[in-house]
């Protein structure tokens, strides 16, 4: 492929006290992919999403992001935190929480860094509760939130830990389009339990549970899916608008 | 009466510097209760003990000491919790132990007769010494100038430490910075008024600021503002009540129970007025 590679990772490895988090995972992410991660919970979704952004260190393997390793990449990467872990009572306002995507490396001028905050605000359809105080806004409204500090910082690779968790289905939705709008322009991934919602909206899925099963695809072979799950496959095949499972037909990679 | 007590030299100093300390507290305080790290601070006050202890074994000034204890004590429980990954609990109690430890065995190496070390846990703000306004007075400018310099960086790494190291910024030495100044703050200000009136400086009035702003700065202001009235309505409710009922109230915890029942009135009001609450965002 000639698309430049934007996140790599070659067999790497990840033990929190003695048990393995993750174990010799190696993918590729190209640009222009927009890639949800499923996995049960404590399958390992935000030990990787931190090896990427250098907020942890792996016990072995290797990782490039944008080419160079994650430590020198910081700065170029958009994350997007689960909203769920927030202290709702921080004395902060939705207009500041987004400007602090303008004080990393490279910070921008005042009037330059206004005019990005504006435009993410606007983006996301928060501009008319800018001034309120963070705790103040619904989970959905966070959760935009949030994505719009990350975009302020211009990034060519944005990341969300459960953009959806504890949202519900309309709210989720809603998230989720902004995510298919955002992905037009750069590299999203994101990682997340809800295999149904997902599936829907991204468009290649690896499964995730201290191994990776990735194929650069959007079709889960029921091999992946009992490797993350450890459950039978028809559970997570019912009910869905298009079957996620379908005959693994030559999986390309 | 009010005249009275004002026309006290030791009075005046006493209002003087609780006014003064209510500025270092308010900004330093408001750091302390959003990051929630009010317990470090009293492990920190402790710690430097031991550099008290050090001064009078080697006779130089004890507040250097335990200046040099203090910050040492702040660096080493960043690094021992960020690199080692060891427990900001145990390591809080462990250097309050230790300095404590350190500072009664410097002090009974030391010859001579023993110091008044109740003195230096319990200062008693009526008795300030003059040269000891300056040195609050210098405090309070260099903590403002360091956080008007300062102030988004220092915001967001308080709000959000995570997302402030992946966009590049220098999270370590900021939360290092914040720790250097709680710790200053706390031991020059043990000399002046003890270190229970510092820690509840330090946690009150910011935490009733809390309950009434949404963001950062008007907290500070307010828990200034908050710090400053409790301050003075306590020294002239201790005064009134020695001098016209004859009842020697302390100075200190006179204040110190002031701010208490002010916070818990305002945080059953805060809890009971949700609407203002939110109307105000």
């Amino acid at each position: 492929m000639n698309t430049p590679v934007v996140v790599s990772l070659e067999r790497v490895s990840f033990t929190y006290a003695g048990v393995d988090v993750l174990r010799d995972v190696s993918f590729d992410f190209y640009e222009g992919d927009f890639v949800g991660i499923i996995g049960p919970n404590a399958g390992g979704k935000t030990t990787l999403l931190k090896l990427i952004l250098g907020l942890l260190r792996p016990g072995s393997g290797s990782i490039r992001v944008l080419g160079v390793s994650p430590d020198e990449a910081r700065g170029l990467v958009g994350y997007v935190p689960q909203y769920a872990h927030f202290d709702r009572s921080f004395p902060i306002r939705v207009r500041t929480a987004v400007t602090m995507g303008t004080l990393g490396r490279g910070r921008m001028r005042d009037t330059v860094a206004n005019d990005a905050v504006d435009r993410a605000l606007e983006q996301v359809e928060l501009h008319e509760v800018a001034d309120r105080q963070m705790g103040s806004l619904s989970g959905g409204q966070l959760q935009r939130a949030l994505i719009a500090r990350a975009l302020v910082t211009e990034p060519r690779l944005l990341l969300l830990d459960e953009p959806t968790a504890s949202l519900d289905t309309r709210i989720g939705r809603s998230v989720y389009e902004l995510l298919e709008e955002l992905a037009e322009k750069i590299t999203v991934v994101l990682v997340s339990h809800d295999i149904g919602v997902i599936s829907r909206h991204v468009r290649t899925i690896a499964c995730l549970n201290v191994e990776m099963h990735y194929h650069h695809s959007k079709h889960l072979t029921p091999e992946m899916i009992e490797a993350a799950y450890g459950c039978p496959v028809d559970l997570v095949a019912h009910g869905h608008p298009h079957r996620v499972l379908e005959q693994h037909e030559g999986a390309d990679s | 009466m009010i005249a009275e007590a004002l026309s006290y030299p030791f009075f005046q100093r006493a209002l003087i510097a609780g006014l003064l300390a209510s500025i270092a507290c308010g900004i330093v305080g408001t750091f302390v209760v959003v990051r929630g790290i009010a317990s470090i601070s009293g492990g920190l006050a402790h710690a430097a003990f031991g550099g008290v202890g050090l001064g009078y074994l080697l006779g130089f000034d004890p507040t250097l000491g335990a200046l040099g204890f203090g910050l040492a004590s702040a660096f080493g429980v960043e690094v021992a919790e960020r690199r080692l990954k060891q427990g900001i609990d145990t390591l809080i109690a462990m250097v309050w132990a230790i300095g404590m430890a350190l500072g009664i065995v410097f002090i009974a190496l030391a010859p001579g007769s023993e110091p008044d070390l109740m003195g230096y846990l319990f200062g008693n703000i009526l008795f300030v010494p003059a040269r000891f306004l300056l040195l609050i007075a210098g405090l309070d400018l260099a903590i403002v100038g360091i956080v008007i310099v300062l102030f988004r960086r220092l915001e967001a790494v308080a709000f959000d430490e995570e997302f402030a190291w992946v966009i590049g910024m220098p999270v370590e030495a900021l939360s290092l910075l914040v720790l250097a100044l709680v710790a200053t703050t706390v031991v020059i200000l043990i000399r002046v008024v003890g270190v229970i009136l510092v820690l509840a400086l330090l946690t009150m009035p910011a935490a009733i600021a809390r309950h009434w702003t949404d963001s950062l700065a008007p907290m500070m202001i307010l828990a200034t503002i908050v710090g400053a009235v409790c301050i003075t309505v306590g020294l002239f409710f201790s005064w009134a009540l020695s001098s016209v009922f004859f009842l020697d109230v302390p100075t200190g915890p006179a204040i110190i129970l002031l701010a208490a029942l002010v916070y818990s009135v305002s945080a059953v009001l805060h809890r009971t007025l949700p609407a203002r609450r939110r109307s105000s965002g």
